[in-house]
């Protein structure tokens, strides 16, 4: 009998021994040089025709959207997320700098927010527009014609001994974008490059439209028997303080708008044929206000010209039900071929005041 | 007392016990996946040895009902116990021996599955090369030496790791590195300096949703702190960058996305929280994806990934067509069609690592072959015995 246990024991803890050594653990590999997180699908494919002068690059790298003449010893960097072109330099005794070009489009202020943000890299303060006007010299910018050049240094920031202690950048706007090429490295490396520097912005040959960042379109499974709802929503245009949110039940698009301490919601959803009618869902919508249904002759609404159709509106106050609070409401009804979809921004007037007029424009974008 | 235990190991009650709570966890396991998600409860109910009922709010928990592993383990070891007591080597238990064999091989091989098996993904692009996969749910910081010109050192610190320790060195790296924080799920913020801070968001349950890992970690040598750096999988992934941008873009300073770098030693080093990694001996590279759909329809036929298989070390180069039911299976790993981008141009592969994927095969055969010899060897017994 206890050999029958012994054995028994024996054979148990064998198995349980052989499985319990797969804990994952820290790995240390070395592997050659390559881009970090990038992901394919988003920089696009590679222009054959370019003939761009690139070293040694990969079959799978992404298209150029700029040209340009390699200074001697700087070392071309594979590009990575939103820079188009990386390079880094490294010199005899180690110190190291680093080049990157990366395309944004063009905004408000955008270029000296960017001027500053250099800045506090270098441990400068920010200035204001007219000072980094003074600061700001014309250069030649390749076939963007002239850029702004600016070169800042510091002390160095914390979590570096002695790197990224200047910065020398240029803004070029081309197109619609506006081209950051900035160098940053420790001091003097970035002091004797500058030649280089000015030489490589020179050169620089923008040959195309600059790379739209897709939108977080999620990857479709094999499994789907169908392609998701999603995929047929319509393109609308999102204004940049929109922060998309994960819809409920019955909605397709929902996003949320915050600006110092108030918030409004929009949400989208659609329903077949007029789903009840415009006087049902104009009533539906003051009674979420806790007002009473819409009579004869009700002067809150209005309508709307939207993708050649007459859409109805409705700009109503009241107490949100659903939070007891005083709330505003934009809703529109939308009718399409055999639906209708129903547009709706809700929450503190404040914030509906501001955004009403994105938020039609946002409707628009769609059709 | 030794008898009595042997006798409640080896008892038939013992496997019917097993065998209805096993139906029980199952239908409760089903039924807690509508608020869980798949795989919250895989881990809680059938990867554990006890299911836990925590209430709103509360700092304790009591079990509630025996767990996969327990009721797994207690099968496996009265299926041992009985086989044991009972092996007779003789023409006539042969069927049943190799019945309880079969079945054994089958729980240790599901053991040994739940326990090795990797899954992955790798994501190609047509026209270019892959040689590594990703973890689709696991995270790990990467701090990369990037002092050599062509080649990195990585050292790859899995999100579990961060999760649990509170300090972690490695005998690669020449300094620590303290977890500030570490959240399984988190929400991008725009700072004040234009880069982006993560806060703590609930744990994705859906099928369909992902948790998108962040932490704050400094780096601490013998000179002193080199700084205190949020990372998270929203500045390093392009899509999470996508939406980022989408969301923030006003508010970022142009090189939000850049990994934080420090110099230590001569060395120059680079932070990177991303999906784990699973490097392979070999490149794939997307020659071409097909989708077609029924003609008028958004319907799918058929995906198909035609890629090319290069493997340096063995003069490996040859191409290979993976379509639904017809899955790459190359150096213990299995590459099958799991998806694709939208625009066609993008195929996503599953990489399927699972060392034991053979037992289940063995398993069934094993009981096959068992219950074949014992009810042939039952019937040659009857034709014999009947009268002429």
């Amino acid at each position: 009998m206890i050999r029958f246990l012994v054995t028994l024991s024996a054979i148990t803890s064998s198995i349980l021994l052989v499985g319990c050594g797969g804990e994952r653990d820290i790995k240390t590999y070395r592997i050659a040089k390559e881009e970090t997180g990038s992901h394919p699908g988003l920089a696009g494919k590679e222009d054959t025709n370019a003939g761009h002068n690139h070293g040694d690059e990969m079959e799978a790298a992404p298209a150029p959207q700029v040209h340009w003449e390699l200074p001697a010893g700087w070392k071309e960097q594979k590009p990575d997320r939103m820079r188009v072109a990386s390079f880094q330099i490294t010199s005899d005794d180690g110190r190291m700098a680093e080049v990157v070009v990366i395309p944004l489009p063009q905004g408000n202020d955008i270029e000296n927010q960017a001027v500053n943000f250099w800045r506090q890299e270098v441990g400068l303060e920010p200035l204001n527009a007219t000072d980094l006007e003074q600061q700001r010299q014309k250069v030649e910018a390749g076939t963007a014609g002239s850029g702004n050049l600016y070169e800042m240094s510091g002390a160095a920031p914390k979590g570096s001994d002695k790197l990224k202690s200047r910065v020398i950048g240029v803004v070029a706007p081309h197109d619609e974008m506006l081209w950051f090429i900035k160098m940053r490295g420790e001091d003097s490396l970035v002091s004797e490059q500058k030649p280089n520097f000015l030489k490589f912005v020179k050169s620089l040959h923008f040959s195309a439209p600059a790379p739209q960042l897709a939108l977080a379109e999620k990857p479709v499974s094999t499994n789907s028997k169908k392609i998701p709802a999603s995929a047929d929503l319509p393109k609308w245009k999102v204004p940049q303080n929109w922060l998309e949110k994960t819809p409920g039940p019955m909605l397709l698009a929902s996003y949320h708008i915050a600006e110092q301490g108030a918030e409004a919601d929009v949400t989208i959803s659609k329903f077949p044929g007029e789903a009840g009618g415009q006087a049902a869902n104009i009533s539906r919508w003051r009674n979420q206000l806790g007002l009473p249904p819409a009579g004869e002759g009700d002067s809150s609404a209005s309508s709307v010209e939207i993708g050649g159709k007459t859409a109805y509106v409705v700009d109503i106050k009241g107490t949100n039900a659903r939070t007891g609070k005083p709330a505003r409401m934009v809703a529109l009804g939308v009718p399409r071929t055999d639906e209708t979809w129903f547009y709706k921004l809700l929450g503190d007037e404040a914030v509906v005041e501001k955004e009403k007029n994105a938020f039609i424009q946002f409707v628009k974008s769609a059709y | 007392m030794a008898t009595k235990i042997v006798n409640v190991l080896t008892s038939l009650r013992l496997t019917v016990l097993c065998l209805a709570l096993a139906l029980g966890l199952v239908f409760i396991g089903t039924l807690a996946q509508v608020k869980w998600g798949l795989y919250v409860v895989q881990h809680d109910f059938f990867g554990s040895f006890l299911v836990w009922w925590r209430p709103e709010g509360a700092s304790w928990r009591v079990p509630v009902y025996p767990g996969g592993y327990l009721i797994g383990g207690v099968l496996l070891l009265n299926l041992i116990a009985a086989h044991l007591k009972r092996f007779e080597l003789s023409k006539k238990k042969l069927g049943i021996f190799v019945i309880h064999a079969g079945l054994i091989l089958l729980l240790v091989g599901q053991l040994f599955t739940q326990l090795f098996q990797v899954e992955s993904f790798m994501a190609i692009e047509e026209g270019s090369s892959r040689n590594y996969s990703e973890s689709a749910r696991y995270a790990e910081l990467a701090v990369i030496d990037k002092t050599d010109p062509k080649t990195d050192l990585v050292v790859a610190i899995p999100q579990s790791v961060l999760a649990h320790r509170k300090e972690i060195s490695d005998k690669n790296l020449p300094f620590r590195l303290k977890v500030q924080s570490f959240y399984e799920n988190s929400e991008p913020r725009p700072a004040k300096n234009g880069t982006v801070n993560f806060i703590q968001e609930k744990l994705a349950t859906a099928m369909d949703d992902r948790n998108i890992p962040a932490t704050t970690v400094e780096i601490v040598t013998d000179e002193g702190s080199k700084g205190v750096f949020p990372v998270s999988n929203w500045i390093t992934e392009d899509k999470l960058v996508a939406t980022v941008m989408k969301n923030f873009g006003g508010q970022l300073k142009p090189d939000f996305t850049e990994p934080p770098q420090f110099s230590y030693k001569g060395h120059m080093y680079e932070l990177a929280m991303r999906p784990m990694r699973f490097y392979k001996d070999y490149t794939i590279s997307l020659k071409n994806f097909t989708h077609d759909r029924y003609a008028g329809t958004d319907i799918p036929k058929n995906f198909a990934s035609r890629v090319e298989l290069i493997n340096p070390e063995k003069q490996e180069d040859r191409e290979v067509k993976i379509y639904m039911n017809n899955p790459l299976r190359y150096n213990g790993e299995t590459y099958y069609q799991a998806g694709f981008e939208p625009g066609d141009t993008v195929t996503i592969l599953q990489v399927v690592r699972n060392p034991s994927w053979l037992t289940p095969y063995v398993a069934c055969t094993m009981v096959g072959a068992g219950l074949l010899i014992q009810f042939l060897s039952h019937l040659v017994k009857f034709s014999r015995r009947r009268p002429a």
